[in-house]
C-alpha cells in the first residue's frame, strides 16, 4: 500500500513533465518557423509552399495542429518519415536496439571506472591520487565527445590498425564508440561518488563504526559506500538525456546505425517529420528512465518511501 | 523528480576554506590562459596572419611545421582547400567566443528571472515554472536543437536562440533553490513586511544575493556552450562556410583524416584547452563565491 502511495504521484508528475516536453517540442519547432518553406528551399514559389503546408497539415491555425499532434501521440502515431514515406514509428524501431546497446555499453564502461575513481579520490581526499582523478573527472567534462572519437579512430584505427573505425556489427566495433560515449557520464559519476562519499565519511555514525573497532574494509564498504551510493544512483538515471544527445554525434562519427544517425540523415534530407518523431521518442526514453530510477530509489532506501507515507 | 531537485539543489556541508587571498591569486591564475588566448582572438587583424579564408588549391593539406615538408608560411598547415589553418583557428576563435557569450547572456537573464520569481513568489508560479525546467531537461539538447534548426534554418541568431533555450533551464534550477532559501530571511520578511512590492524585492534584493552564484553558473555554462555549439556545428547545423567556429572546422576536416590528421586535431585542442581552462576557473569560482560548495551537474 505504501509502495502504491510512493508510485502514483511519481508517476502523474513523470506524465505531466512529459505532456510539457512533448508540447515544447511542438512550439518551439512550428513558431521558429515555416516548416514547409524551408523543407522546400528559398525558390519554392508561393504555390508550391502553400501545397506543401496543406500536406502537413501547417495551413491549419496553431491550436489545431497541436490537438492533432496530440491526437496522433495519444493513439501513439508518430506520423509518416516524408523522406522514406513510411510510418516513423518502423524507423526509429529499426535503429533503436542499435542505440541501446551503444549507451548501455557506454554506461556501463562509466560506472566500471568512474565508481572506483571516485571512491580512490574521497578515501585519499587531498592527496595526489585524489588530484588526479578529479583532474580527469574535469578533463572528461571539458573534451568535445565527437572530437575525441576522431582522435581514437585516428589512433586504433589509422595509425595501429587494431579497431575499426565506423559501422556495426561484431564486438571490436562497439569498443570505440562505447568508450568514446562513456567518457562524460564517467567523468560525472567519478565527481559525485567523491562529493557524496566525502560527505559520509564526515558522518557520526562512520565514526561510531570506527569506535566500535570494525575494520576499516567493513567501514567503507557496508557503512560509508552504501550510504553514499544514493545520490549516484539518481546521477545515473539523469545521465540518459546527456548519453542520448552525446549518442547523436557519436554515432555520427562512428556511423553507428542507432537514432542519432537516422536523425543526422532526417536533417539532411529536412525530414521535419521523422526529426519531431525522433524528438517524441527521446524525451520518452528519459522520463521513462528517471521514473525507474525514482522507483528504484524506493526500494534501495526505505526511508524515502516511508517519507511518501 | 522532486528527489532529483531535493539533492542537486541540496546543501553539501562541506568545510569551508580557501581564505580569501589565496583564492584571489589563483583566481588571477586560473584566468590567466584565457585572458591570453582573448587577447590573441581580439587582436587578429593586427597579427601577421594568412587571410583564413583564402584557399590556395595547390597547396592542400600541407602538414605543420614540425613535419616533413612543413613551412613557416602555414605554421599548424592547410586544410582540404588549402586554407592557413594556424589564422582560421584564431579567427574562428572569435565566432566561437561571441556565440558562447552571447548564448549565456540570454539564457542567463531569463533563466536568473524565472528562477528567482519561482523562488520567491511560490505557488503556482512557482509549480508552473519548476515542471517546464523539469520538462525543459528531459529533452536530450541536442534533438531539440536539430528540430529547432530543421524547421527555422540555421543562422547565428537561430543558434544563439537554440543554444540560450538548451541552457537557461539550469540556471533557473540552481537560482529557484536559492531564492526559496533566502525568502525566509530576516531581511526579506522585513522587507516583505515593510510593503516593498515584490518585483523591487526581486530586483534589488533577491539578485544581489545570487549574483556570486550566477556569476559561477554562467562562467561553467560558457564551455558547454563552446561545447554544444562545436557539436552543432560538426553536424553542419551550427556555423557553416564562410563563417568559421572550431567545430566547423572539425567538420571539414573529418573526410580527411586519413591523410591529414593535423585538420582535425588543432581545434578539437583548442576547443578542449579552453573549455578546461573555464572548468577550472568556474570551480575556483565557486570555493570563492560560494563555500558551501553546492554540487550543480
Amino acid at each position: 500500500m505504501s509502495f502504491v502511495r510512493f508510485m502514483a504521484p511519481k508517476l502523474v508528475g513523470a506524465l505531466i513533465t512529459l505532456l510539457i516536453a512533448l508540447s515544447l517540442a511542438f512550439f518551439l519547432a512550428r513558431t521558429a518557423g515555416d516548416p514547409a518553406r524551408n523543407i522546400l528551399g528559398e525558390f519554392a514559389t508561393e504555390e508550391q509552399v502553400l501545397e506543401k503546408q496543406i500536406e502537413l497539415g501547417l495551413d491549419k491555425p496553431l491550436p489545431v495542429q497541436f490537438a492533432n499532434y496530440l491526437g496522433q501521440l495519444a493513439t501513439f502515431d508518430l506520423g509518416d518519415s516524408l523522406r522514406y514515406s513510411r510510418p516513423n514509428w518502423e524507423l526509429i524501431l529499426g535503429r533503436f536496439p542499435a542505440t541501446i546497446q551503444l549507451t548501455l555499453a557506454g554506461m556501463l564502461i562509466a560506472t566500471l571506472i568512474g565508481l572506483p575513481l571516485g571512491i580512490v579520490a574521497a578515501l585519499k581526499e587531498g592527496r595526489i591520487w585524489d588530484r588526479m582523478s578529479v583532474f580527469v573527472a574535469l578533463f572528461g567534462q571539458s573534451i568535445p565527445l565527437f572530437w575525441l572519437g576522431l582522435m581514437f579512430i585516428l589512433l586504433f584505427a589509422v595509425a595501429w590498425g587494431w579497431l575499426p573505425a565506423g559501422q556495426s556489427g561484431t564486438w571490436q566495433h562497439l569498443v570505440l564508440p562505447a568508450v568514446t560515449l562513456s567518457v562524460l557520464p564517467m567523468a560525472r559519476i567519478a565527481r559525485l561518488t567523491r562529493s557524496s562519499l566525502s560527505e559520509v565519511l564526515e558522518e557520526t555514525y562512520i565514526t561510531s563504526a570506527r569506535a566500535r573497532g570494525l575494520r576499516e574494509r567493513t567501514v567503507i564498504i557496508t557503512h560509508a559506500i552504501r550510504n553514499a551510493a544514493l545520490p549516484v544512483v539518481t546521477i545515473m538515471g539523469l545521465q540518459a538525456g546527456a548519453l542520448l544527445s552525446g549518442a547523436v554525434t557519436v554515432e555520427f562519427v562512428f556511423a553507428w546505425p542507432g537514432l542519432g544517425t537516422l536523425a543526422t540523415q532526417a536533417v539532411q534530407f529536412r525530414d521535419f517529420s521523422l526529426v519531431q518523431a525522433i524528438v517524441i521518442v527521446g524525451a520518452l526514453t528519459f522520463v521513462v528512465i528517471n521514473l525507474t530510477v525514482d522507483l528504484l530509489y524506493g526500494i534501495i532506501d526505505p526511508r524515502i518511501r516511508e517519507q511518501a507515507s | 523528480m522532486t528527489l532529483r531537485r531535493m539533492l542537486t539543489g541540496s546543501v553539501s556541508a562541506d568545510h569551508p576554506k580557501s581564505p580569501r587571498r589565496a583564492g584571489n591569486r589563483s583566481l588571477w591564475l586560473m584566468s590567466l590562459p584565457l585572458l591570453l588566448l582573448g587577447l590573441v582572438v581580439l587582436a587578429a587583424p593586427l597579427l601577421p596572419l594568412a587571410d583564413p579564408g583564402l584557399q590556395d588549391l595547390r597547396g592542400r593539406l600541407v602538414p605543420p611545421i614540425f613535419l616533413e615538408g612543413g613551412t613557416w608560411e602555414h605554421p599548424l598547415g592547410t586544410d582540404q582547400l588549402g586554407r592557413d589553418i594556424l589564422a582560421r583557428m584564431i579567427y574562428g576563435g572569435r565566432l566561437t567566443f561571441v556565440i558562447a557569450v552571447a548564448a549565456v547572456l540570454v539564457g542567463s537573464v531569463f533563466g536568473t528571472l524565472l528562477g528567482m520569481i519561482a523562488g520567491y513568489r511560490r505557488g503556482w508560479v512557482d509549480t508552473v515554472i519548476a515542471r517546464v525546467v523539469d520538462a525543459q531537461l528531459a529533452l536530450p539538447f541536442i534533438l531539440l536543437a536539430i528540430a529547432i534548426i530543421v524547421s527555422r534554418g540555421r543562422s547565428l541568431v537561430v543558434l544563439v536562440a537554440v543554444l540560450a533555450i538548451i541552457s537557461w533551464a539550469q540556471y533557473a534550477r540552481v537560482i529557484r533553490a536559492e531564492a526559496l532559501s533566502l525568502r525566509e530571511r530576516p531581511f526579506i520578511l522585513g522587507l516583505r513586511a515593510a510593503g516593498a512590492s515584490p518585483m523591487r524585492i526581486i530586483l534589488r534584493h533577491i539578485f544581489p544575493n545570487v549574483g556570486g552564484t550566477v556569476l559561477v553558473l554562467a562562467t561553467l555554462e560558457v564551455g558547454t556552450m563552446i561545447l554544444a555549439e562545436s557539436a552543432l556545428s560538426f553536424l553542419g547545423l551550427g556555423v557553416v562556410s564562410p563563417d568559421i567556429s572550431w567545430g566547423g572546422m572539425l567538420a571539414g576536416g573529418r573526410e580527411f583524416i586519413q591523410d591529414a590528421w593535423w585538420v582535425v586535431t588543432f581545434p578539437g585542442i583548442a576547443i578542449t584547452f579552453v573549455v578546461l581552462s573555464i572548468n577550472l576557473l568556474g570551480d575556483a569560482l565557486r570555493a570563492r563565491y560560494d563555500p558551501r560548495k553546492r554540487t550543480y551537474m
